[in-house]
């Protein structure tokens, strides 16, 4: 059964798009005073809340985060070591309170402190005026996951882990 | 039904046979591999490939899958691409990296940059094996089973030892190139590159290191 779940809030739908049964890639663009980040964020709702993680464009991952179902708590995870500290932490969940709260109708209705706009390509652009952040999401092309061809040629190896340890 | 249950078992069984077991390798077989290895990594001259990138996130039960393109020359040159399900480039060319996502470009210094020569040198030596036995990044164990090798490399620098529990090199049954590289997290959570259509010491445009 696939059952795609239509984000909404009564009867505005979130920005933010989500799915319950397959990921939802984002091409994501972080950009702050003196450091920026470019990479993907992948949601997927599991047991009613969000669940997502943000990977660099080489896969590694700088946070994993959770949203409750209410969509009224964020909670960080396996944050990359250099932000991984709390001030930090609060902009970020913060700022991801604000995102995936965010409507097709109050985002007008924001506050000078952070600002969301949807741009002509449907690039959601939010800025958090008071830190300076810049973050950008737009949807991948390939949100279809392809099936793979390489189990066919490639011998199965298991390590024995305790020995690697 | 009884059928039914026979096949499902089957099916659960057979892949459990065919995985084999490596074992770790003694230290004098680690030296001659590593030898081996890097002998073989030094008369690599280039490569391409193209490649697949899995990652496997516990948190979402899924995981995310990227492909792109890689080309390598020995005179220190790597371009690194991505082409689904986005584009981003990163290029290392005369001791700079170029990195262009989208239509943003920027270049580094890799002089000036402690992370991007570290980022260099671990992308460099994981696709070609080279420099195994350099002590500075890694701690290494080699394992085996018959003529397929894998390096287990557990990270000694502070920064890579909080981010990666091991990471993993496989090498074909040649030991030429790397055909498969395992990135895990402290958490588990793994990211897999396997390399395919690889080509060595075939000629390669110089307009692959530049990025426009």
């Amino acid at each position: 059964m696939c059952v795609a779940l239509l984000a909404r809030a009564g009867e505005c739908e979130y920005l933010m798009q989500t799915d319950s049964v397959k990921l939802t890639n984002y091409r994501v663009q972080l950009q702050a005073r003196n450091a920026s980040l470019d990479g993907m964020c992948a949601i997927k709702i599991i047991d009613g809340s969000i669940k997502g993680v943000v990977v660099n464009d080489f896969g590694i991952k700088a946070f994993a985060f959770s949203i409750s179902p209410d969509r009224k708590k964020v909670t960080l995870q396996d944050v990359l070591p250099m932000l991984d500290h709390w001030y930090i932490k609060r902009v970020i969940k913060n700022d991801l309170k604000l995102l995936f709260n965010a409507t097709s109708c109050n985002i007008s209705n924001q506050g000078k402190k952070t600002t969301i706009v949807v741009l002509d390509d449907g690039t959601i652009e939010m800025n958090n005026n008071k830190y300076n952040i810049k973050y950008l999401f737009s949807l991948t092309q390939d949100n279809e996951q392809e099936e793979n061809d390489y189990q066919d040629d490639e011998p199965q190896f298991e390590i024995d882990d305790e020995t690697a340890e | 039904m009884k059928r039914f249950l026979i096949i499902i078992l089957m099916l659960a069984i057979i892949p459990a046979m065919m995985a084999q077991t490596m074992r770790k390798a003694t230290a004098a077989e680690t030296k001659s591999m590593v030898e081996k290895i890097n002998s073989m990594a030094a008369s690599i001259k280039t490569i391409s490939c193209s490649f697949t990138q899995e990652k496997e996130v516990s948190m979402l039960n899924d995981k995310m899958t990227s492909k792109g393109v890689m080309y390598y020359t020995n005179a220190g040159k790597l371009r690194w691409e991505y082409t689904s399900p986005y584009s981003y480039i990163f290029v290392i060319n005369n001791n700079k990296v170029t990195m262009k996502s989208g239509s943003k470009k920027s270049t580094v210094d890799m002089s000036s940059s402690k992370l991007f020569q570290a980022i260099a040198r671990i992308m460099v030596s994981s696709v070609t094996g080279k420099s195994l036995s350099n002590s500075r990044d890694f701690d290494l164990t080699m394992y085996c089973y018959n003529k397929q090798w894998c390096a287990h490399l557990v990270p000694k620098e502070a920064n890579m030892k909080k981010m990666f529990k091991y990471i993993r090199l496989y090498f074909n049954t040649s030991h030429t190139m790397v055909y498969k590289v395992e990135m895990v997290e402290k958490n588990g959570d793994t990211t897999t590159i396997r390399l395919k259509n690889i080509e060595t010491n075939k000629q390669i445009s110089n307009s692959k290191f530049s990025v426009n």
